[in-house]
Parts: C-alpha cells; sequence; structure tokens
C-alpha cells in the first residue's frame, strides 16, 4: 500500500490551520488593527527621534538602510523578527497546543510517519509570518515612502538560508517542549535573546562586548544584515557573503544536532509515552 | 488477530522518580472478529495495554502483534489495520466542524478529492452524525461519536476503545453500543476497556480483567464482575 508523502501531511496541517484561522473574523480585525498600530506607532517614533544616520557608532551600522532611514530599519526588524520568533517557537508551541489539547495522540495514529506530523505542524505559523512580514514592509512603503530598492536573488538567499537557520533553533525547541512537557523556557530564551542580540531594534554594534559576541552566534542578526541590505541597498546574493555564510554556518552547526536531539525526543516520548500528556 | 505475550511496560514518570510499573507481564489473544471486554479498576493498566497494542506507546519489554503487525515498531501498517480511540473526547479541533476534523484526519491517510469526501460521508453516516456543525458545539455523545468515525475512517480490522461510553448519557451511550456492535457483526476485532457492565452485557462473550498490570481474570464476560 501506497505510504503518506510529507506533502500530503504538509498540506493536511496547512488546509486544517488555514479553516482554523479563518473562522474567526474578529480575530483576522484585531491581528490587522495590532499590525496598523505596530506600523503607526514606530513611524511616529522614527518622526521623533529623526535619522540617526551619520550620529556616532550607528552610522555605519545604519548605513544600508540609506534613505529608508530609522523606520526602515526598524520594519526590516521587527518583520524579520516575528518571521524568527514564529519559525523558531513554532514548532515547540503548536506541539504544546496539541498536547494540551489531546490532538497530537490522536494525530500520531493515523498511518502518517511521526516525524513528517510533528515537522508540519508549525508550517501554518511559519507562513503567516511570512505574510506579516510582507504586509509590514509593503505597508512602510506604502503608506510611510519608505524607498525599497529589493533585489529577487538576495532577497531569496536570504529568505532560503534565514528559514534553514530559525528552523533549526524550531526543531531544538521542538525536542526540548517534547522533553520537558513545557513551552515557556524556549520561547522565553528565543524571544529575549531576539529582542536583545538579534539586532530588531537597534544595530548589534551598539551591544557590549560580551553580548556582541553572543549577537555572532545568533542567527537573527546575520539575517537581518542579508534583509535589509538586499531590500534597502539593492545587494544581490553576490554582496551579501558575509550574512550568508554566518546563517549556513549556524544551519551546517544547529541543524544536524537539532535533527538528532528531535529524532531522540520523538523515540523517548514514544517510550514513555508522554507525547499525549500535559 | 490481536498476541499480547508477556508484555511489560513501566513508566518513569520523571527524572530520579520511582518507576511505575503498568504491565507486569500481560498475556492475552483475540480472535479475528471476536470482542473482549478489558475490565479493570483505575491504573490498572488498559489504557496503557492499548496504547502498546497501538503502536503508540513502546513496551519495555514482551511482545505483541495486531493483525501480524508488531506493535513496538509501530509503523504505518500497523496504524491501518488498527485504530485506537482514545477515551478523551477532546481530541479534534473544536472551532471546525466534524466534518472538517475528518477532512483532515483523512488526508493524514493520503487520501484526497473525491475518494476522501466519500470515506468521510460514509464515516459519518456510520455514527448518524451531523457534521456540519462545529465540534465545540456538539455534546460529550456526539463527540464520542465523532471519535469512532475518525477511527472508521480506515476501515480498520481492529478497534482498540478506550472506554467509549464514558462521560455520555444513558441513550447516547446505547447508541455508540449498537454502533460497536455492528462493527462486530462485520468482522471487525474489538477490544473494548471499560467500566460499564452495561458496555459489558452489551458488547462482548468475553472479558479479560487486569489487576495491577496482570491478567486478573480471562474468561466468559458473565463471570467478570467476580473478579473485580
Amino acid at each position: 500500500m501506497r505510504g503518506v508523502s510529507p506533502w500530503q501531511v504538509a498540506w493536511a496541517f496547512l488546509r486544517r490551520d488555514a479553516a482554523e484561522a479563518a473562522s474567526s473574523r474578529l480575530r483576522f480585525l484585531v491581528y490587522a488593527l495590532g499590525l496598523g498600530s505596530l506600523l503607526l506607532t514606530f513611524a511616529s517614533l522614527a518622526r521623533f527621534v529623526g535619522n540617526p544616520v551619520g550620529q556616532g557608532g550607528a552610522a555605519e551600522a545604519l548605513a544600508p538602510t540609506g534613505a529608508a532611514g530609522i523606520l526602515g530599519f526598524w520594519l526590516v526588524g521587527l518583520a524579520v523578527g516575528e518571521l524568527f520568533r514564529r519559525t523558531a517557537t513554532g514548532l515547540a508551541r503548536k506541539v504544546r497546543e496539541a498536547q494540551l489539547e489531546g490532538t497530537l495522540e490522536a494525530i500520531l495514529g493515523t498511518p502518517a510517519p511521526a516525524a513528517w506530523i510533528v515537522l508540519s505542524t508549525p508550517l501554518y505559523e511559519i507562513l503567516a509570518g511570512a505574510v506579516e512580514a510582507i504586509l509590514l514592509v509593503g505597508a512602510g512603503a506604502a503608506f510611510f515612502a519608505v524607498p525599497l530598492r529589493p533585489d529577487a536573488g538576495g532577497l531569496a538567499a536570504a529568505t532560503v538560508l534565514s528559514l534553514l537557520a530559525f528552523g533549526s533553533l524550531g526543531l531544538l525547541g521542538g525536542a526540548l517542549t517534547m522533553s520537558l512537557r513545557r513551552t515557556d523556557p524556549v520561547t522565553a530564551l528565543l524571544g529575549v535573546a531576539g529582542v536583545l542580540v538579534g539586532g530588531v531594534l537597534f544595530p548589534v554594534t551598539e551591544l557590549p562586548g560580551v553580548l556582541r559576541v553572543a549577537a555572532s552566534a545568533f542567527p537573527l542578526a546575520p539575517s537581518l544584515d542579508a534583509f535589509r541590505l538586499s531590500l534597502f541597498a539593492g545587494a544581490g546574493a553576490g554582496a551579501l557573503t558575509a550574512p550568508l555564510v554566518a546563517l549556513a554556518a549556524f544551519t551546517a552547526v544547529c541543524g544536524p544536532a537539532a535533527a538528532l536531539l528531535f529524532a531522540w525526543a520523538l523515540r523517548r516520548a514514544r517510550v514513555q509515552g508522554s507525547l499525549g500528556q500535559y | 488477530m490481536i498476541v499480547a505475550d508477556g508484555l511489560r511496560k513501566t513508566f518513569v514518570p520523571r527524572l530520579f522518580a520511582r518507576p511505575v510499573v503498568a504491565l507486569a507481564g500481560v498475556s492475552v489473544g483475540v480472535l479475528a472478529g471476536e470482542v473482549v471486554m478489558l475490565l479493570g479498576a483505575n491504573g490498572s493498566g488498559k489504557t496503557t495495554l492499548l496504547k502498546c497494542l497501538a503502536g503508540l506507546v513502546v513496551p519495555s519489554g514482551g511482545r505483541a502483534t495486531v493483525a501480524g503487525h508488531d506493535c513496538a515498531a509501530g509503523g504505518a501498517p500497523l496504524r491501518r489495520d488498527a485504530a485506537y480511540v482514545p477515551a478523551d473526547p477532546r481530541s479534534f479541533a473544536w472551532r471546525l466542524s466534524g466534518r472538517e476534523n475528518l477532512l483532515f484526519f483523512g488526508r493524514l491517510h493520503g487520501w484526497g478529492g473525491r475518494a476522501l469526501r466519500d470515506r468521510v460521508d460514509a464515516a459519518l453516516a456510520a455514527v448518524a452524525l451531523d457534521g456540519t456543525r462545529r465540534v465545540a458545539e456538539y455534546s460529550s455523545g456526539m463527540r464520542q461519536r465523532l471519535s469512532l468515525a475518525r477511527a472508521l475512517l480506515g476501515r480498520p480490522r481492529v478497534l482498540l476503545l478506550d472506554e467509549p461510553t464514558t462521560g455520555v448519557d444513558p441513550r447516547g451511550a446505547d447508541e455508540i453500543r449498537a454502533l460497536l456492535r455492528a462493527r462486530r457483526d462485520e468482522g471487525v476485532t474489538l477490544m473494548w476497556a471499560t467500566h460499564s457492565f452495561e458496555d459489558v452485557a452489551a458488547g462482548g462473550d468475553r472479558a479479560v480483567v487486569l489487576r495491577e498490570g496482570r491478567v486478573a481474570y480471562d474468561g466468559a464476560a458473565a463471570g467478570a464482575r467476580g473478579a473485580l
């Protein structure tokens, strides 16, 4: 008999989660209002602080945003930061949700391979994060004249390598959630790390020494460098060597380790019978 | 159809905690088309036995097969031939309709298009359930019937049922019993965990009683009450 393919499993989760999201119009409305408020807040803040390019140590870091200024810097930070949050913590949160709802065990009782099931659970989250990122930057360009000079090749390379790097952290988080049956340590740690050493709201060059080292080992900062350069300076993949290599190196180290840990956690959960527990 | 030979399962709830023995060497056999009622006090090992047979929990020792498939391996062929109906009726996306939920589970079987819709409609018809309402609006009995419909989607040869009538009103419980008798008449093998002697009377000729992870009784259903 034919096995269940990963695409069929991924499609099943995307369809279900999209249907669930569409079941509440109020949620969409609140979400759109939240996004609009965020954009307005940062646009107002950017007008208040002015464009700090040329002032002190920020000059070099903000230079790639060019005419987009601090608002462009923030919008890309917030957009990619959200994609990072959803990708790096999505698996952990969705696995935990399914444990609490009692759906995980029922889903694992189907003929679909357990690994495809668990890996497919955050797909809608990641897709929603990508759409939110596009909306945020697009709205910034449309309503606040943030100038964009995107390079398709650079953006594609930044997107693929960022998702792989963030996904490695997601696998790690998923493995920890399955083992600990708790999500909060993982999401809290990544949330704090994202804001502090990710380069979302300010350049990582502004951080004190030790934290700057931590930032260089964290994939969000190089990802943001790549996105900002390709969106505002039209940099192609060839011009993004440093951040792309950093992302690839992170994936090469963290990815296999996370995959091994994830496989171990899945096996351990089956042995312990803890996948359906909460 | 179901063979458990010296099946053992020990859980270690958390690091350095004392191990809990859930199954201490359970041996039981069920013939094709047979209905076996599984009885025992809370914590006697009924759910663990069903989960081991469904391939959801790996046994610590012993061996079990269902429809010829090794339960410890827990692969797709086992999950096609044996469906586990959990005691927890929450196991659905509550904002979606019963039908949408079944479509999701059907896709995880690898079906799509017309074949998927036909299977979902047949499963809903088999449990006499209106699939258009949101699961959140279902009663406990309706959610249990939806659980059964989900199990029937793949037309399994074996149903592993964990207290399917618990929390259901008497009329709903009667409907579930009738449904399960219909499956038995179709030749489906049933292992049915319960605390209800009404289930035992309606269900099987044979009962297995578990006590502290061991088989305390295996015989005619009529004699099970004395073994509890």
